[in-house]
């Protein structure tokens, strides 16, 4: 009987984030070596000699300090080779003009592969060739605070087709662009598809609601239908044919997509689309548009081939929302947000429309992720709330809730990842955390009859949770409530006392924390993003709902991941 | 064990809190009677050190791997199975110098060599395609340039830069100027 080179390796049995520590210890250049040894080596190897670098305090003129201090970032903390620059989102905007020279001066070498700057200007344009290569693949010229520096439009309008040409020759193989809330030209963004190739993934917002407190030329009104259906039509004609992810949205409430026809012109040009993000649109007319272009790009099951679908919608259109739902047979990821606007007990009304939803989504048979949000009409909550004979009441009402969730959602075998977040709007954010015997329903729900009796229940199902609980506030209900999820892998929890974070952080073993903080702090960086500790063969953490987390900044937000099964097995052995 | 020796390990000085003063035995299912007498040794050795602290991960000039002292170099000195099975027992134990020294000594064992010699000295198997490995060949090039080489490529950007932004500022002001007029 032969054996197998890999049965009797001594350094396969090594779990991985151990073989990271000995490679942490390599030179680069040695480091590129073991990357070539094999992909269990590569996948130790490779994260440790990249850096991903975050630039946020750009207000602050001493941006130097801003690049020491990303030593907090887990991502590659030892590198000195930099792959991917994220800038300019915050406190306004950071160009290259601010970064270029002070990452000249502390970076040794950089080959980028992700961009991500508020403004790109066309001097950045003519510089970047000197920095850009074939591996960028990603460029983010998205802004999304509003504008605190007059820039753009002009220079946009005039400029040099050469500036252009130089730039997209410098990097050719760009695949993703994000331009939201930007200042690019409908008809730049319209050249750029021409001249790169290999685009296939376009993200912009409707410009009719750029935040321009700051900036005099910028009136919204200039911009008003800037994005038009033809020049969107011919965007889409010009890189629709290779498109496999579209954002297309405002975020501003209040301002909607006014055109009912950009989304079906986009779409009718889009036949490999498989992520599609759309909020405030008409979800009449995507259903409509959806079904007219079934027969034109239908699956083999009979839907479009969309397998992540991303989508806001209100009470009014939940309807219509099932029907789209139902269209695309092939999803995999699913992430509502619904604003439930009625005037009387918002969240006893939600009842049905969300057993309606989750009946639906239980039925899908690749689901494999759902994150829902609803947002509660404010006033009629809290006097819902008020109205409330006791907390008792309400408690009640959220099992029932939870329950009517958990009964439709446990049916799809496939599903994997659930987040939750119940929350109303005041001056901020606030989350509705779920009493412990709302979440007893992951654990104890019962299958009715006609479901599948092998199916268990969905926590022992699940690898990835998000849901906000006060009851999950000290160590030992934290610990309980996570060993209930034999699968669990990653977890984001909410209204957690500081004292769980440290024992997160020294007591879970294999796993990492994060604690988060609310913009205005000075917490930032972390390894959400970045290299976790994957069993081999799993794929990365969170994978689904990687760029999510942005929409869960919060004060008393825990985020746990939990390394690899082993460190669960771990985590088990440990004396509650 | 003494209980400062018993302490270099995160674990059992955490259940030793949990338990209290007891004369039961802290059961270690993990790890064998034999790596446990070489991490007792390696512990009872180093048990007036100074305990690591979480930031000595971020400074990279303490990423090295040769500046191991004598008694560790002589210490660690045992078969590959062994060292691994000592890696794996600091890391549940959660000895965190003793789990260094170890990934040191792999680290030592790996650096000079070759993909091949790696493969050899580790008995492992290699599962990439030629065109997988040429991608990462290709993907990570840019690390086997000298480092002198980009630093002056990154100099000479900043300079072009800077002076385009020279020229520029004509223009920028201009552009400055019909903003606030519109």
């Amino acid at each position: 009987m032969t054996t197998r080179a890999s049965d009797r390796s001594p350094v396969v049995p090594i779990p991985p984030e151990i073989l990271s520590i000995a490679l942490s210890f390599l030179p680069p250049a040695q480091l590129v070596e073991c990357a070539l040894t094999s992909k269990a080596f590569a996948n130790a190897a490779l994260p440790l000699l990249w850096r991903e670098f975050h630039v946020f305090r750009t207000a602050d003129a001493r941006l130097s300090t801003v690049f020491k201090s990303t030593r907090n970032e887990t991502y590659a903390p030892y590198s000195r080779y930099i792959r991917s620059i994220v800038s300019g989102w915050r406190d306004g905007v950071a160009t290259m003009k601010q970064i270029l020279p002070v990452v000249g001066r502390q970076l040794s070498k950089l080959d980028l592969w992700r961009l991500s700057v508020g403004v790109l200007t066309p001097i950045d344009m003519t510089v970047f060739p000197a920095y850009l290569g074939p591996h960028l693949t990603h460029l983010d010229v998205s802004e999304w605070n509003g504008r605190s520096i007059a820039t753009l439009p002009t220079p946009y309008r005039t400029i040099e087709d050469q500036v252009l040409d130089g730039f997209c020759r410098a990097c050719p193989n760009i695949r993703a662009l994000w331009a939201q809330e930007t200042d690019l030209s409908p008809a730049l963004l319209v050249s750029l598809s021409r001249r790169w190739f290999h685009l296939n993934e376009v993200w912009f917002g409707h410009p009719n609601y750029f935040i321009c407190e700051k900036v005099s030329d910028t009136s919204p009104n200039r911009y008003t239908n800037v994005l038009s259906s033809g020049l969107l039509e011919e965007l889409a004609a010009s890189l629709g044919d290779r498109l496999v992810e579209l954002g297309l949205f405002s975020m501003n409430p209040g301002l909607s997509i006014k055109d009912p026809n950009i989304l079906r012109h986009f779409l009718m040009y889009c036949p490999k689309l498989k992520r599609l993000t759309v909020k405030q649109c008409d979800v009449a007319r995507l259903c409509a548009d959806v079904s007219n272009l079934q027969g034109r790009y239908g699956t083999s099951q009979g839907g479009l081939p969309i397998v992540q679908l991303r989508i806001k919608v209100t009470t009014t259109e939940c309807e219509s929302l099932c029907d789209v739902i139902n269209s695309l047979v092939a999803l995999e990821s699913v992430h509502l947000t619904i604003y439930l606007s009625p005037k009387q007990k918002p969240l006893q009304a939600s009842l049905p429309i969300v057993a309606r939803l989750a009946h639906l989504l239980g039925t899908l048979p690749q689901l494999r992720a759902v994150r829902m949000a609803v947002e509660l009409s404010s006033v009629a909550f809290q006097r819902e709330r008020d109205s409330a004979d006791s907390h008792h009441d309400m408690d009640s009402l959220l099992e029932t809730w939870m329950a009517e969730l958990v009964n439709g959602l446990g049916k799809a075998k496939s599903l994997e990842q659930l987040g939750l977040k119940l929350f109303w709007m005041d001056s901020h954010s606030r989350r509705l955390a779920l009493p412990p015997k709302a979440l007893d329903a992951l654990f104890n729900h019962s299958l009715t009859p006609d479901d599948q009796p092998s199916l268990p229940p969905l926590a022992s199902r699940l690898t990835y949770i998000s849901l906000s609980a006060h009851h999950l506030h000290t160590p030992d209900a934290l610990q309980a409530f996570l060993l209930k999820f034999p699968r669990l892998r990653s977890a984001l929890l909410r209204y957690v006392e500081p004292s769980v974070y440290d024992w997160v952080k020294d007591e879970c073993f294999g796993g990492t924390m994060m604690q988060r903080r609310r913009w205005v702090g000075d917490v930032e960086c972390s390894n959400m993003f970045g290299v976790g500790a994957n069993d081999p063969g799993e794929g990365p953490v969170n994978d689904l709902f990687e760029n999510d987390s942005g929409a869960d900044w919060g004060y008393s937000t825990c985020f746990v991941k939990l390394g690899t099964v082993a460190s669960i097995k771990n985590l088990c052995a440990w004396p509650l | 064990v003494d209980k400062e020796v018993a302490d270099r390990s995160v674990l059992l000085k955490n259940m030793l809190e949990d338990v209290g003063e007891s004369d039961k035995p802290i059961p270690l299912p993990n790890v064998t009677g034999k790596v446990l007498k070489k991490v007792i040794t390696y512990c009872e050795h180093h048990r007036n050190d100074p305990l690591p602290q979480p930031d000595d991960d971020l400074d990279d000039t303490k990423r090295r791997s040769d500046d191991i002292d004598d008694w560790d170099a002589d210490f660690i000195k045992v078969d590959n199975d062994q060292l691994f099975e000592l890696i794996l027992a600091a890391n549940y134990m959660d000895i965190k110098p003793l789990l260094d020294l170890g990934c040191k000594t792999v680290a030592n064992m790996i650096k000079g060599k070759t993909p091949e010699q790696i493969r050899e000295m580790f008995n492992i198997e290699n599962d990439f395609t030629p065109e997988e490995e040429e991608q990462i060949r290709k993907e990570n090039e840019y690390v086997s340039l000298p480092l002198d080489d980009s630093m002056m490529l990154g100099g000479i950007a900043c300079l072009l830069y800077y002076s385009l932004c020279i020229a520029n500022q004509s223009g920028c002001q201009h552009y400055h100027r019909w903003a606030s007029e519109s």
